[in-house]
Order: C-alpha cells, then sequence, then structure tokens
C-alpha cells in the first residue's frame, strides 16, 4: 500500500473520535481544509467516522488517506472493559500487583479504597526462572512451570495472557521464550510480555503496563478491524490511526501493540500544535486545550513534543508507555462554581458536562458555570450555539449565577468575573506545573490555545503567566482532528543498561544497542509496509551516580565517542538549568538509551489566505473586564471574513461557528498568511 | 487545665482577602511546595528519598506559622509545625540574614528523632522576613552505633550526631566546617551531601516563587493572605470538632518489646476531652519512658495526634489554623515525652502507627467512623556494609507496607504504610541494584499466623519479604513491633496478625529469630547481626485487626477471599459461617443454617 503514500491522489482526513463530537478535517490535492462535526459512537468509532464522511460527500476511492485518533483504548480501560488476563510472573512475585506501591493518594482520608487490581490473585501464576541485577541468569526458565501455568490460566477463562518477569529489561530471553510455550499450548490467546511493552526497572509499573496491554487487546482488535472494514468498503488509500506517542501506525499495528492507543486523541492536539509553531517560528509553546469538561495541558520545546512515561489509570495502576505528555484539570466551560464550607466560591472539578450542561443550554442544568459566566459578561454571543442548534439563554445563566451572587453580597457580574478569575487561575497552576516540572521558565514559551473554550481564556492565561504571545490556530475547534491529518508514523524504542561510559567496552555495547534498536526500527517500519528510510533521532538518560531520576539528553551526529562525551557535558548544564546546582567532578551514570523512528506523511501544504483590507465588525456588543464599573462596547469579528494582515487591536471578539476568542484591552491581533491568529498581550488589561 | 466551654457561635467575621486573591494566593504556595517535593525526588541519592519519598515540603509566614504544605509524608508534617517554631525561636528571626540556610534533627528540640534532619530559609523581600520555606527528610545514615540507625539503641549518643539549630550556609555560602562535622561523621557522606544539596537546593527554588507573588501582591497584602488562609482551616477544624460531642473518651493500647525488656509492655493511653470546638489530648496514665528505642518525643505524639484528628476531619487546607483547636498534654518523662537522654529513633518511625491508632480508637466511634487497629509495625531493617561491586560502604533503611484495620464502611486496605506517613516501597529492581541483596519472594502475607483479622469488614494484609545476602558480610540491626501483640480488632472483629523477623544461615534449612540464632534478648528489635553470604532474613508484616461480627460478613466477599488463596473453603465455614458448594459459590441456604438465621 505505501510505494504510493507520498505520491497518493485524492483527500487527506483526519478524524478524531471524541467523548461527545467526532470532528474531521479533510484537506484536497489543493490543500483547501473542510472540516464535518456529528455526534460520537464511543463504542464503534467507525459509525460517526462513516456519518462523518457522508457529511463531506467523500466517496468511495475519493479518499487518499485517512488517520484516525480515537478514545477507545482511554475508554475501554476507564469502564474497565477488557480481556479476562492472565499474569505468568517469576515465582515468589506473584502478588506485584496487588501489593502496588504502597502509597496512598490522600494522607488523611479513612474511607479510601484501593483501586482492584486488573488482575485477581487467582489468575496469576509464578514459574521458577531469575535474572539477576547484573542481567545474568540465575535460575533457567522452567519450560515445563510455563505450560503447566499456561493450561491452568485457560482453564480458568483467560482470553489474554501477560508475561513479566524481574529484570526482563536486562535480559528479555526468558520472557521471550515462556512466550513460545504458551503460544505452543494456546494458539489462539494472545500473549503481551513485559519487555516489549515497556523495557524500563521498576517491575511494578512493567508488569502493570503489561496487564493493561492484554487488557486492552479485544477492543483494540475490533475497533482496528472495523476501521479496516470501512477503508475496505471506501477504498481508503491508506489508513492509519494515532498512538500515544503523537505518531502513527496500521490499524494492524495497533492490534499488535495495544498500550500504544491509551490517550492517543489528545496527542493528536499536541501534534497540530506542533505543526502550528513550526508555522508561526514558536518553538516553545504551552498548550491550552480547553473544553466542556477538562483543561488539557502539555508543552512543547524547540518544537518537540515532550513525552512521558508516567500516567496512571487508576490510582496506583500505572500505564507507563512513551506518551506525549498531557495532563487534564477538571476546568472547562461546565466546571461548576459552588461556595464552599469557609465561604470562599470555588470553581470545578465539577462539571455539568454536555449533559445536562451549562446552565444557558436551557436542558435542565440549573448550576452556575465558566460558561454561564462568560456568557452573562458579553464574551459569547446568545446566537451562536455552542451545543447543537439551541441559542443560549442569558436569563437563566443569570439566574444559575445569581444563587452565588446572593451569598456572597455581589453582583452577578462580579461573582462572573471571579468565577472566571478562581477557574483562570486553576488552569494557570497547571500550567505552570507542567512546564516547571521540566525546568522550563513559562515566559519563555508562546501560548497555544484551542478547544471549545480555550480562546476565550488564553489572554488571562497569558497575563497569568507572564506569557507575551498567543497563538489562536485555524480550526481551534477541530484541532486535534486537524493533527491526526499531520501526525507522522513513529515508533519509540528503549533499552536500558547502566553504565559510566567510561571504559571502551562500555562504549561498544552502547553503540551495539544503538544498532539493535535502529535495526528493529527499520524491521516495524516494514511490517507496517512502509516505505522510505525514517529519520532517527537518539537521546540518553542521565543521572549522577548515585542518583535515581534521570534527564534526557540529546544524543547528536553519529553514533560514537564524540557524540557520547558531549551528552555528558550537556548534562551538567541541563542539570544546572532544572534544579539550580550541578557537580562537574561527579561521576555520570548513563541509564537508558532511547531512539525515535519517525517517517513524514504526505501532506498537502494549506492553501494560503489571501491578504486585504479588514472587513467591518459584525455588531458591537457589550462587554465586562475585570475592574470595569460598567459594561463597555467591543467590536465583534467574524473570523472567516479576516484576511492576511489584518490588524485588530484590543478589546474585541473574533466569533467563528465552534469558538471564540477574546481580545483583552491593549492586546493585539495580527492574522498571519495562514490564517492563525497572532495576538501580542498588552502592558495593562486584566481578566 | 481549664477548657472555656464556647456556648455560643458568632457568625463568622468576613475576611480581609477578596475570595479570588485568596484562592489565588493559597494554591501558588501549595504548587510551589510540590515543585520543592519534585525537586528533592529528582536531585536526591537515597532511595528512601527518591522512591520512598519520605520527606515533607512547607511554606511558614513571617510570623512563623505554616500556611502551606504538599502531602507528602505526613508524621513529619505534623512534627515540623514545632520543629520549625523552635528553631526560628531558638536562632531569632533578628539573627537571621538573607541567604542562611538553619539545619536542625534534635528530638529534644521539638524534633522527631535524628534521622529527621530540617533545613530552614528565610525569606527577606525588602529587608524583612516575609515567609521561611523549609523541609525535613529522612537522612539514612546519621553515625551511631547502627548503620541507618534503627537498632535496640538505650540512649541518644548510640543513636547518632545531634545538631540544634545551627547554620549550614551563611549568605549564600555553604558552612564548610559544620559539612566537615557532619560528613566526618556518617558511613556515606556521598549521599548525606547529595540528599542536603538536593533538600537545600528546593528551598531556593520556592523563595524564588515566593518572591514572585510578593512582587505581585504586596508584602502586606501577602502577610493578610496568609493570616485568612489560617483562618480559613481553623474554622473547618473546629466546625469537625464541635459536630463531635461533647465528652471525654479514653483508649489505650501498648507496645510490647522495647528491645531491652521483651517481656514488658508499654502503655499509650489516651482522654480526647472534646468541649465544644477545641480537643485536648491528655496522655497522662501512659507508662514511664522505656529504657529502649521505642519512645516518642513530645514532636511525635503531637503529630500522630494531629494525623488522626484530621482522619476523622477528612480534608481541609492543612496549615496553622488546623492546630489551634487541639492541645496535647504528655508528661515528660514518659512513652510518650521522651526525655534526654533517652533512646526515641524508633517512636516516630515504628510507634507512631499505634499511637495514631489509640487517638482512633477514642474517637473514631464518636466520629461515625469506627476502625479497627492496623498492622502498626513497618518492619524496620538497617542494613549495613561495603557493597563488593563498587568498593563503597552503604547503608540502607528497609521498610514495607502492612495491613490496615477493617472499618465501619469498608475492608482494611492491603499492603499500607501507617496513617502517619505516605511513603513508597521500593521496587525489588531498584532494590537490588543499589544494594547487594537478592529479593527471593516479595508477596502478601497470608500465613494465618500474620493474616488479618476476620471481621464483617476483615483488615488487609501485610506484605511478606524474603531477602538473600550477596555481599561477603552485611550487617543487619530492626526494629519491629507486633511480635507478640496483634492488632486489636473493633466492635466484634478478631485480632489481626503478628509481625515476624526471621533468619536462615546459608546452607541451612531451618528458620530461626535473633533470639534463636543470634542469642540476642529480642526477636523485633537487635542491632548489628553478622550475616554472611547466602544468608536469608524473612520479614513478614501484620495483617489489620477486623471490624464487625465475622458471622455478619458478606457471604460473596468471603467466597471471593476463598477464591484469591486468602481462606480455605474449611476457613470460610470455621471463621465466617459461610458454606460454600464444590464450585466455589456460597450455598445461601446452609449458610444462613450455619450462622443461625432464616433462610
Amino acid at each position: 500500500m505505501s510505494a504510493e503514500l507520498v505520491t497518493l491522489a485524492g483527500s487527506h482526513v483526519g478524524v478524531d473520535t471524541g467523548g461527545t463530537f467526532t470532528d474531521l478535517v479533510a484537506t484536497d490535492a489543493a490543500g483547501n481544509l473542510s472540516v464535518a462535526k456529528t455526534l460520537s459512537t464511543p463504542r464503534e468509532p467507525a459509525l460517526s467516522t462513516r456519518a462523518a464522511l457522508a457529511k463531506t460527500g467523500l466517496g468511495r476511492g475519493q479518499i487518499g488517506s485517512l488517520a484516525h485518533g480515537s478514545t477507545i483504548a482511554t475508554n475501554a480501560l476507564i469502564e474497565r472493559h477488557g480481556a479476562v488476563v492472565g499474569l505468568i510472573t517469576t515465582r515468589g512475585f506473584t502478588d506485584i500487583l496487588q501489593i502496588q506501591r504502597v502509597v496512598r493518594p490522600n494522607s488523611f482520608d479513612l474511607d479510601w479504597v484501593r483501586p482492584e487490581p486488573l488482575v485477581p490473585r487467582e489468575l496469576t501464576r509464578g514459574v521458577a526462572e531469575r535474572v539477576g541485577a547484573d542481567g545474568a541468569v540465575r535460575v533457567p526458565l522452567d519450560e515445563d512451570g510455563v505450560r503447566a501455568a499456561a493450561r491452568e490460566l485457560a482453564a480458568a477463562g483467560v482470553e489474554a495472557i501477560a508475561i513479566s518477569f524481574l529484570f526482563s529489561f536486562l535480559e528479555p530471553a526468558h520472557e521471550r521464550r515462556a512466550r513460545e510455550l504458551v503460544e505452543e499450548v494456546l494458539p489462539a490467546a494472545p500473549v503481551s510480555i513485559s519487555s516489549e511493552v515497556f523495557g524500563q526497572w521498576r517491575e511494578y509499573e512493567r508488569t502493570s503496563t503489561c496487564a493493561i496491554d492484554a487488557f486492552l487487546r479485544p477492543a483494540v482488535t475490533r475497533y482496528a478491524d472495523a476501521l479496516r472494514e470501512m477503508a475496505d468498503d471506501l477504498a481508503i488509500g491508506d489508513l492509519l490511526v494515532a498512538r500515544s506517542n503523537g505518531g502513527t501506525q496500521t490499524p494492524e499495528g495497533a492490534k499488535e501493540r495495544p498500550v500504544s492507543m491509551v490517550r492517543s486523541g489528545p496527542a493528536c492536539g499536541v501534534i497540530a500544535a506542533a505543526e502550528v509553531g513550526k508555522a508561526t517560528a514558536s518553538p516553545n509553546l504551552l498548550i491550552a486545550d480547553m473544553g466542556g469538561t477538562s483543561f488539557d495541558t502539555g508543552i512543547i520545546h524547540e518544537h518537540r513534543p515532550q513525552l512521558t512515561t508516567q500516567a496512571e489509570l487508576d490510582w496506583g495502576i500505572p500505564i507507563a508507555v512513551p506518551m506525549v505528555d498531557v495532563r487534564s484539570v477538571g476546568a472547562g466551560g461546565g466546571s461548576i462554581g459552588w461556595i464552599d464550607q469557609a465561604g470562599l466560591l470555588r470553581a470545578g472539578p465539577q462539571s455539568a458536562g454536555s449533559e445536562p450542561g451549562p446552565a444557558c443550554y436551557g436542558r435542565g442544568g440549573t448550576e452556575p458555570t465558566v460558561t454561564d459566566a462568560n456568557l452573562v459578561l458579553g464574551r459569547l454571543s446568545p446566537d451562536l450555539p455552542l451545543a447543537g442548534d439551541v441559542a443560549l439563554d442569558v436569563e437563566a445563566a443569570r439566574a444559575a449565577l445569581a444563587t452565588l451572587a446572593e451569598p456572597l453580597g455581589q453582583s452577578v457580574e462580579e461573582v462572573a468575573l471571579g468565577l472566571l478569575a478562581i477557574a483562570d487561575n486553576r488552569m494557570a497552576q497547571a500550567l505552570r506545573l507542567v512546564s516547571i516540572d521540566r525546568g522550563f521558565d513559562p515566559r519563555d514559551f508562546a501560548l497555544i490555545a484551542f478547544g471549545g473554550a480555550g480562546p476565550l481564556h488564553s489572554g488571562a492565561l497569558a497575563r497569568a503567566l507572564g506569557v507575551g504571545r498567543v497563538v489562536i490556530p485555524v480550526l481551534p475547534g477541530a484541532f486535534s482532528a486537524f493533527g491526526a491529518l499531520l501526525a507522522d508514523t513513529r515508533f519509540d524504542y528503549m533499552q536500558t543498561f547502566i553504565t559510566a561510559a567510561t571504559e571502551p567496552a562500555d562504549r561498544e555495547r552502547i553503540f551495539a544497542i544503538f544498532a539493535a534498536l535502529e535495526q528493529r526500527a527499520h524491521d516495524d517500519f516494514a511490517a507496517e509496509g512502509i516505505e522510505g528510510t525514517p529519520t532517527i533521532a537518539r537521546t540518553v538518560e542521565m543521572r549522577y551516580a548515585g542518583q535515581n531520576w534521570e534527564l534526557t539528553v540529546p544524543l547528536e551526529g553519529e553514533v560514537g565517542d564524540a557524540a557520547i562525551d558531549r551528552a555528558r557535558e550537556r548534562f551538567h548544564g541541563e542539570h544546572d538549568a532544572q534544579f539550580g546546582w550541578h557537580d562537574a567532578d561527579a561521576a555520570l551514570e548513563l541509564v537508558n538509551f532511547k531512539l525515535v523512528a519517525s517517517l513524514p506523511r504526505s501532506r498537502p501544504e494549506p492553501a494560503p489566505l489571501a491578504s486585504g483590507a479588514l472587513p467591518e465588525p459584525t455588531e458591537m456588543r457589550a462587554t465586562r473586564f475585570a475592574g470595569d464599573a460598567d459594561a463597555r462596547s467591543i467590536p465583534v469579528y467574524w473570523r472567516e471574513q479576516l484576511l492576511a494582515g489584518n490588524r485588530i487591536e484590543g478589546p474585541a471578539l473574533i466569533a467563528e461557528t465552534t469558538c471564540t476568542t477574546l481580545l483583552h484591552p491593549g492586546d493585539s491581533l495580527e492574522v498571519d498568511p495562514a490564517g492563525h491568529l497572532i495576538v501580542a498581550i498588552g502592558e495593562e488589561g486584566g481578566a | 487545665m481549664t477548657v472555656e466551654a464556647r456556648t455560643e457561635a458568632a457568625a463568622p467575621a468576613p475576611l480581609a482577602t477578596d475570595p479570588v486573591t485568596l484562592e489565588v494566593i493559597r494554591s501558588h504556595l501549595i504548587t510551589t511546595c510540590r515543585e520543592m517535593g519534585i525537586a528533592m525526588m529528582r536531585t536526591s541519592y537515597s532511595p528512601i528519598f527518591n522512591e520512598g519519598l519520605d520527606f515533607s515540603c512547607v511554606i511558614f509566614d513571617g510570623s512563623g506559622e505554616m500556611i502551606a504544605q504538599a502531602d507528602f509524608c505526613p508524621a513529619m508534617i505534623g512534627a515540623i509545625v514545632h520543629v520549625v517554631e523552635w528553631a526560628i525561636k531558638e536562632v531569632g528571626p533578628e539573627n537571621m540574614e538573607p541567604g542562611d540556610v538553619i539545619l536542625h534533627n534534635d528530638p529534644y528540640r521539638n524534633g522527631c528523632h535524628l534521622p529527621e534532619f530540617m533545613v530552614l530559609k528565610p525569606c527577606f523581600v525588602d529587608g524583612e522576613i516575609v515567609a521561611y520555606t523549609a523541609n525535613i527528610a529522612h537522612m539514612v545514615d546519621i553515625g551511631g552505633m547502627v548503620p541507618a540507625a534503627f537498632g535496640d539503641t538505650r540512649n541518644i549518643f548510640q543513636e547518632g550526631l545531634r545538631l540544634p539549630p545551627v547554620k549550614i550556609y551563611r549568605r549564600d555560602e555553604e558552612v564548610e566546617d559544620l559539612f566537615k562535622v557532619l560528613i566526618s561523621n556518617v558511613r556515606t557522606p556521598t549521599y548525606a551531601y547529595g540528599d542536603l544539596k538536593a533538600m537545600i537546593g528546593s528551598l531556593y527554588l520556592a523563595e524564588r516563587r515566593i518572591r514572585e507573588v510578593v512582587e505581585r501582591y504586596g508584602a502586606a497584602a501577602f502577610r493578610q493572605c496568609g493570616e485568612d488562609i489560617k483562618t480559613v482551616s481553623e474554622r473547618l477544624a473546629r466546625a469537625a470538632i464541635a459536630a463531635l460531642p461533647d465528652g471525654e473518651y479514653t483508649f489505650e493500647g501498648a507496645i510490647e518489646d522495647d528491645g531491652v525488656d521483651p517481656d514488658e509492655e508499654w502503655k499509650i493511653k489516651v482522654a480526647m476531652v472534646v468541649r465544644g470546638d477545641e480537643v485536648i489530648a491528655d496522655y497522662t496514665g501512659s507508662s514511664p519512658q522505656s529504657g529502649g528505642p521505642a519512645n516518642q518525643t513530645w514532636g511525635v505524639t503531637a503529630s500522630a495526634t494531629y494525623a488522626a484528628m484530621f482522619n476523622i476531619f477528612g480534608t481541609i487546607p492543612f496549615n496553622h489554623g488546623c492546630y489551634r483547636p487541639i492541645s496535647v498534654i504528655a508528661p515528660p518523662g514518659t512513652f510518650v515525652n521522651v526525655e534526654y537522654p533517652g533512646s526515641c529513633v524508633g517512636g516516630n518511625s515504628d510507634s507512631s502507627p499505634t499511637s495514631v491508632d489509640v487517638v482512633l480508637g477514642a474517637l473514631s466511634e464518636v466520629a461515625g467512623k469506627g476502625t479497627a487497629s492496623d498492622g502498626d509495625t513497618h518492619g524496620i531493617l538497617s542494613l549495613g556494609g561495603v557493597d563488593p561491586r563498587s568498593g563503597q560502604a552503604f547503608a540502607h533503611l528497609y521498610f514495607d507496607g502492612f495491613g490496615w484495620g477493617g472499618r465501619y464502611s469498608h475492608d482494611g486496605n492491603d499492603a499500607q504504610v501507617g496513617k502517619t506517613s505516605n511513603c513508597a516501597n521500593t521496587p525489588v529492581e531498584v532494590l537490588e541494584t543499589r544494594y547487594p541483596l537478592e529479593c527471593v519472594e516479595y508477596s502478601l502475607n497470608t500465613d494465618p499466623a500474620g493474616r488479618p483479622g476476620a471481621g464483617r469488614h476483615r483488615g488487609g494484609f501485610g506484605t511478606r519479604r524474603v531477602l538473600r545476602v550477596t555481599a561477603p558480610e552485611m550487617i543487619v540491626s530492626a526494629h519491629t513491633n507486633r511480635n507478640r501483640l496483634r492488632p486489636w480488632g473493633a466492635d466484634g472483629g478478631a485480632d489481626g496478625g503478628n509481625c515476624r523477623v526471621r533468619f536462615r544461615r546459608a546452607g541451612e534449612d531451618g528458620w530461626g529469630t535473633a533470639v534463636e540464632l543470634f542469642g540476642r534478648t529480642s526477636p523485633g528489635k537487635f542491632s548489628n547481626l553478622d550475616l554472611a553470604a547466602g544468608d536469608e532474613i524473612e520479614v513478614s508484616l501484620p495483617g489489620g485487626g477486623g471490624y464487625g461480627d465475622p458471622l455478619t460478613r458478606d457471604p460473596e466477599l468471603v467466597a471471593a477471599d476463598v477464591r484469591h488463596g486468602y481462606y480455605t473453603v474449611a476457613e470460610a465455614d470455621s471463621l465466617y459461617g459461610v458454606v460454600l458448594a464444590a464450585d466455589g459459590s456460597v450455598d445461601a441456604a446452609a449458610t444462613a443454617r450455619r450462622r443461625g438465621v432464616e433462610p
């Protein structure tokens, strides 16, 4: 299929199936963008995808490629709806998923109940085998023990098997052999092994991830098969699905690596942000993706999305796969304002969601939300429906906010401004943590805002963080679908080898590790049917000998002594930048060797926007800002009428079908040639 | 002692800070404490920091009261309030300069025990101290007679290096003399230096964040906000206490075997006196202090009291205001307020869980949150020697999770640390990479001697580890409780299990305790056993007590327990009166007959 990849004709389509809506973005050969939106069908994402395609009129044979982002894996985990998994592990360690890491989420909560482990005790078997901390085999694998375990688990009704042995990240031979043995006994049962799912130290995190991989197989298989059937029906050229690492793979590849699908939806938004960053000369971006119920944040540094392997299904149940670092806080348009026991105004994390939704939706919601606050302050147009075709009800919003205003002794407008300030502060703190966690100062970043509510709040967030520049991209309301369209095919690999890298023999082993990882990359691209030479990027995770957590340092240039020396040199500087100290004399340890292989997909350049004079505002609207005694009348522009080079001075509103951008007093906006809005944040102006 | 009953509740006065600014500054400060913790985790050297997270980070206001904390290790949070107060008072704010850092670990100066090092930095703006940043963390080795500190010590001099509040930085410069003294007195100087740098580095980070917020809002507004933050929490704490019926509620528990006198018991006795919106914890009547290391300092007893009270309150923003309505009376010279030069290294780590359970025992039923005792011993081992792979000296503090007690609402959680701490276990792969040990087994402790007590809501299971020595020689010490007494059940539930620390010499079959194999006085507390390559150590931790009559436990939960391998079919019958069919399902009719109720 892929020989045609770079020359393929027809439209290219990106799809994001979210919890409520399925968004679709298509580009034709001339680079013209079109969008479609339908209600999601969460259990059968192929159905809403077909419906969205039908809206675009793209028929059989007209689609060159389709890339699909979904919440299928995330939902299966949240609902605990997956395979019955059996776990085979090292004898003596069968309670690994029961013991977990001993910590609890809140120090003072007598009522807390630990989440159920994914695999119950009776579906776990230990077999004799042992690899030591040096990677040497201490106890050979008991092959009959593996066969017996597989038979017992099959008799107990398991549908998938996870194999996780101690120190398999150093020596995976036992896990691989055990997989062969299980497959001999149970040819139909899919098997996941921990050294392939997550080849890194800390046995609990690795085993948990391996069990989740096995658990997700049925849901991911059904999803992949349904997408493939759709692609066959519509004669779609290339079919790809989004991965948690921000890349794509074929549906067949996803079936091999189910855990690689977790949180792939939000990852697409970050990929799109990185692309817009390149187009707008913004190498460092803070991401503000604000929707109805949650606020997703992440960062892009020097055009690269940041990845993490620290995520959790429930408290204490880790999913450790490379994923784009997207963190969510419960702050969205639907976040509910409330007064706590101490009489303080709070915002969220409870949300009115999309059903019943904010009071102004008129669907039975009575609690005051962030969206209601925006509406009564004149920042949203009552005529511009957010949820279907119902006009927004300003009186309902006022009535809901009055329930807060009365006990606080404030006016409805005052309480609306207060609610927004508190919600904005929550989001700003989340942005501060994602950047500072990695040692970055948010003031060195631009902010990119998308999602239905992001551009309405970005001015306030930028002020709270000291950020001077905000980017509102094209299609902010369907941005993740845009990201699916843009994502590269990408694989991440990693090998642990703890070494000072001072001896020639250790250096040779490092070179051999990178050569082996690169070979795996070429094999995987070949298995995906992709021709062309992938771009390879290598990094090393290092620490001072004795420390326990690592910093990632790029390994630039050819693999060799010089590159390793440069990386060691660079580590001291990174440590100083992040933690305020370094020790040039201390011994270093190189711990994890990582390789990323990616290949860009064919992507038509978006057609440039025509330039011209600034259109007239479509209306003037009464709007309030913090510190205003009275509402002021500000112009509202319709985004689709704006032309390249247009400049607008704040205060102003820019409305479009699925989103509104708020320009504070003192801000100025310019429309760039691709249609992105670039905002310079002014000195003055409150929230 | 007199307590004025408050007969009328005045309407709360409005706060001076507007609610929006208050929430903004409050969450800024909490985020800052979290940042401090993240920096310590990522830059420190000892696994007890970077895997165990055995530290706490706080911000105090200019008046020396806590206004923000990040939730790492609550035992330290309770104690740090008094440690910081003492240090500020003893040094005196007038003697502090910008760039000073104060170090303190003295248990008799409101501290917890010697390993708990506290560092404190005044934050100056325009010549005035607007805040203090501080953290407290567990240093693995502090000199003394036992590598990694925990054994059967009998006085403070055996426990290690004691430091009253002293300056370790002056005007941003290391006080080299003090560093020299410090690292000359510990077994693992590289770790000690690295961990201290991580602690101090995070203070600087936090100070920058505080400056940002003071610059933005002004020092006066920041000060007022600190007052209001405390007022809000004080109101919540008082409201929670006022919801308890007035009265005097007593309870007692005991710690057995202090390592010196294995047959003796030391009583922790409390009268919780609830009057209106205040509470007094009066420990009068507790046993005299013991000759061994299980004594609690006043700071430990106070912080265990706070932890128990906060468990009853639920979640409220944690700062100085929460403490104001709670008073603690602990007579000097007792097990709960050790006097110089009494030993106390184990009181903070392993007696305080029982201390918490005693307070919960007094109040939890009254508060509508009844609970049985937790397993209450972390199975602390101190391991030391030279790692043959590196030739370097090492010291490791080992602890693990025990089972919590059954409670009014649910079974006890499995494998948890005590309610005064919230630290993580050390992964097998980290343990074996860092130390010359091999882990042979890591499991839930289902042995009938150690498993939890039966109950309508049974206790949770503790953990069991078996470690094998891989160095030619290794020194092993221990501080454990519950080797003889069992965690109590409540409301008709059965008592929980026992702790067990045993050894097996290389090439031999039989397991034996430190008494049996090494001729020591106590099986649970001992110092400096000499082990050799191939010797094995077993640490089995207790399950918690049960809550409620076992015959009222949901039969389906009993069937699940049998399925999980926690009980045999015969035990389902004998302990719970539940009869299971051949396929493992509940025989409802037979169970009802067995339990003597109508089906």
